[in-house]
């Protein structure tokens, strides 16, 4: 028979790939003498097939040539002082070649000892015709720590940038500061608005009962604040409800602000030490980038507000799955990102939040909140909402 | 591409023989056709009864209609297929010149798919494992249109000839997600046959083609949505374009030869060919400025060997074949964009399969009398099929016996021709067994007429065909 004279032993059909030798440097601030550093995690991840591997921090790795993530994080214990964070993030490390080094910048975080973002539900809901239904998004804030804080003079900031379409800005700020579109601030003298231990704050696009509008949205009328634009555009116009609202610093929008519907954004909320007309006066920055098309390629300027890192106090980027390009802010203040729906214009995402993991509950029935820094981490995605939950409104189960 | 390529090329072979001399009149050409790559041509026109004594010799044209209707569920990693109908009409001419044979073909078929999962086009077989899929399928329509043609001619003891054939296919959905492909398939051949002895040819066959297929999804309901995945191998998907490759090409190029020995008179003698092509196809983003993602390709060989013989009434032919097959994909690998432009950081190749097919068999035809003849093709060989994957897991190996055995009949009934056909086997472990008959009469002096039904099974996927037409 022909057939027997065939050999077919084929046991390795690709050919050998040399992996490429990374040296990972933890590039570390001088930590204060005596401190420990602990639970040291160097996660790689692997853009091109969402893969992730975890490996100690001192070694090398061997990796397949492609495209990378690189986060480490770790716990600092320091005499006599609270438990800090070491954290930092390098994206979209190009890996090639026989052996390289990669230098990842890492950060101390410590506490804020501020509000935090608890919540944000930018989905929206539906209509019982299945058309979107606007107005009910919200923000909830809330007092992670054991001690009243006063929330007045805290911002609600919506990122300029996309988490879903990578721009190469010149000059490139990140490290120094969040570019950003809105800007809306609590108001009050300082002592206006006390948040209690474990208590929230709701920040709200339009304050009021959406039931009449829509059954299937849910009662906002005690909202703590909502966000109210004067709009330039007659068909357009914001609603003003009987709740106080947000000073209003800035928004790229002329008629009125949504959070974004997808969630292609960063949030933060920020502590902003200079008074208005000076913030708006000394911190507008100008970026430039390109657009290469099959058309050919255009030089792109724009303009928009940075805010200083050090001024954030929490920030939460939040994207699609399968949209995700970048992260949107300096790894020091999040290290991950959270989602709602699996796609673009994934219709699951309605009647849901991002919602901030428990992560454990006090002797005094307060709950305490996980933050890390890290949205991946910190938040449960495609959450049901609070408000829905405590309403007992529409929700598709 | 190449697996279409033998619908048609030149007819050179016959046009060196004489007409009386032919050896179409032979079913062997049937069992001949399936691994010499010069007797490919026997295939479309002369395969099958049409080739009996009721053909009037010299011109002959074929107009055919055809129902196929096919019950359960084909799968073939990681896609899926389930009941499938379509409706075809072909019409075939051949028309003997001075010299040579010039033939024609125009087909058109409508396929309806009730159910296409893992895969947005039917040309997945040639595309794997780099498909776009979503991740809610449904029905599928499908309209092909082919057109086919070939000159040949003779110059003493040189026959050659050209042919050419396209292909072009549109598949789509009319539910969300809404996939529309777009194929176009050309194929040129060329052909030349030496006559060495008057019992003796040996012939070159060298061959191109271009492959170009787009591939476009969208939604119209705007709470629609899907995840649009390109594929990589079963469960694995560019994560990273998942979301921003709505429409996607394929475009591909292919280059093949044969060499060949073939029998010139009453198909007696030694036959023998070697078959070597190439085929590459990449898959581009036109979302991103045609992003080259992927790579397939192909390298295919084949030899065969056979000698025929005849006794009393009967042919016989003992035959023995090997094939070949090598895939190779090829993943880019990108950095981030840089002003829209992704940098090319490496091309690894990810995904590989080999498959070896050899057999051994002994066709035999008897002619018990005038207009009758019963072929009789038995056959045995091995397979063996590796396809490994970079990512491990996903790897398979298997080595499989591989075996058939069929009859072909043509008996003359009254003024007609009944003709079976019915034989079972197996192929990659996996088995299936078939029948068909048909009827064939003459309407006129000049005009004959055909009717066949069949029947087709292969583990839990069942086929129905049924044929008409005429001939004259």
């Amino acid at each position: 028979m022909a057939c027997a004279a065939v050999s077919c032993d084929e046991s390795n059909l690709l050919d050998e790939v040399t992996p490429t030798t990374v040296t990972i440097q933890i590039d570390a601030p001088q930590l204060s003498e005596g401190s420990v550093v602990s639970q040291q995690v160097l996660t790689i991840h692997n853009v091109t097939d969402n893969s992730d591997i975890e490996v100690s921090p001192s070694s090398k790795v061997q990796l397949l040539p492609g495209l990378y993530d690189i986060s480490f994080q770790a716990s600092v214990a320091t005499p006599g002082q609270a438990t800090s964070r070491l954290q930092g993030m390098c994206q979209s490390v190009a890996v090639s070649g026989d052996d390289m080094s990669v230098t990842l910048k890492v950060y101390q975080s410590i506490a804020t000892d501020d509000l935090i973002i608890s919540e944000i539900f930018y989905a929206g809901t539906l209509q019982p015709s299945t058309n979107p239904y606007y107005g009910d998004d919200y923000i909830k804030l809330y007092n992670n720590t054991d001690h009243t804080i006063y929330a007045d003079g805290l911002s609600i900031v919506e990122g300029k940038f996309t988490t879903s379409d990578k721009l190469d800005c010149t000059p490139n700020i990140m490290d120094q500061a969040m570019t950003v579109q809105a800007i809306y601030t609590i108001p009050g003298n300082g002592r206006s608005v006390p948040v209690l231990p474990g208590h929230s704050l709701l920040l709200c696009d339009n304050a009021m009962d959406h039931r009449p509008n829509n059954p299937q949205s849910f009662d906002l009328s005690h909202a703590d604040f909502e966000w109210y634009d004067v709009s330039t555009s007659p068909a357009h116009m914001d609603i003003d409800s009987p709740v106080p609202n947000l000073d209003k610093w800035y928004c790229y929008t002329k008629s009125y602000w949504i959070l974004h519907n997808r969630g292609l954004k960063c949030y933060a909320l920020a502590r902003i030490p200079v008074d208005r007309e000076n913030y708006l006066a000394d911190y507008l920055y100008t970026y430039n980038y390109e657009v290469v098309t099959v058309a050919g390629t255009f030089p792109m300027s724009q303009t928009a507000y940075k805010l200083p890192n050090q001024w954030i106090v929490d920030a939460v980027n939040c994207s699609v799955p399968s949209m995700y390009a970048w992260q949107t802010c300096s790894a020091l203040l999040d290290c991950g990102w959270t989602y709602c729906g699996q796609y673009n214009n994934d219709s699951q995402r309605y009647f849901h939040s991002v919602r901030r993991r428990v992560l454990y509950t006090d002797a005094y029935g307060r709950a305490v909140l996980q933050d890390t820094n890290n949205s991946t981490k910190d938040f449960e995605p495609n959450a049901k909402p609070s408000e829905i939950e405590l309403q007992h409104t529409y929700y598709p189960e | 591409m190449q697996h279409l390529r033998h619908i048609f090329i030149a007819l050179a072979t016959v046009g060196i023989m004489p007409a009386a001399a032919a050896d179409t009149d032979s079913l062997l050409t049937s069992v001949t056709a399936d691994f010499c790559g010069l007797w490919q041509i026997h295939s479309d026109i002369y395969a099958g009864p049409v080739a009996t004594g009721l053909r009037p010799d010299g011109s002959i044209t074929s107009v055919l209609t055809q129902a196929d209707f096919s019950q359960g569920k084909t799968s073939w990693q990681g896609w899926r297929m389930e009941h499938s109908r379509s409706m075809a009409a072909c019409a075939t001419t051949r028309t003997r010149t001075r010299g040579g044979i010039a033939t024609a073909v125009a087909e058109y078929r409508n396929t309806v798919v009730g159910s296409l999962t893992g895969s947005e086009t039917l040309e997945a077989p040639l595309l794997y494992p780099y498909l776009t899929s979503d991740s809610v399928g449904g029905p599928l329509n499908a309209e092909t249109y082919r057109f086919a043609g070939s000159v040949s001619d003779t110059f003493g003891k040189l026959s050659v000839g050209i042919g050419g054939s396209y292909r072009a296919a549109l598949e789509y959905r009319q539910t969300d997600p809404r996939p529309r492909n777009i194929t176009g398939d050309l194929d040129i051949d060329a052909e030349a046959v030496y006559a060495l002895t008057p019992t003796v040819g040996v012939g070159l066959d060298i061959r191109a083609g271009r492959y170009r297929h787009s591939s476009q999804i969208s939604f119209v309901n705007p709470l629609g949505g899907a995840v649009i995945q390109h594929l990589t191998g079963p469960e694995t998907h560019y994560v990273r374009f998942a979301g921003s490759g709505l429409s996607s090409l394929y475009s591909g190029q292919s280059y093949g030869a044969s060499l060949s020995v073939v029998p010139l008179s009453h198909s007696i003698g030694w036959t023998a060919g070697v078959s070597c092509d190439y085929s590459s196809t990449t898959k581009q983003l036109v979302d991103l400025n045609r992003l080259p993602l992927s790579r397939i390709a192909l390298t295919r060989h084949s030899a065969s060997v056979g000698w025929t013989g005849q006794q009393a009434s009967w042919l016989f032919m003992p035959y023995a074949q090997c094939r070949h097959e090598r895939t190779r994909g090829y993943e880019n690998i990108f950095g981030d964009a840089t002003a829209g432009v992704y940098p090319l950081l490496s091309s690894i190749e990810m995904y590989g399969s080999s498959i070896w097919r050899s057999c051994a068999g002994l066709a035999s035809e008897w002619t018990p009398k005038q207009g009758s003849r019963v072929l009789f093709d038995c056959r045995m060989g091995q397979s063996n099929f590796h396809e490994m994957y970079r990512k491990p897991g996903y790897n398979v190996s298997r080595r499989s016996l591989e075996w058939l055995c069929n009859v072909k009949s043509a008996i003359p009934v009254a003024t007609g021709l009944l003709t079976a056909d019915i034989g079972c086997g197996s192929e990659l472990r996996q088995g299936y067994s078939y029948v068909a008959t048909g009827m064939y009469w003459p309407v006129s002096r000049t005009l004959l007429a055909f009717i066949s039904v069949g029947y087709r099974n292969m583990q839990n996927y069942n086929n129905f065909t049924a044929s008409a037409g005429i001939n004259f």
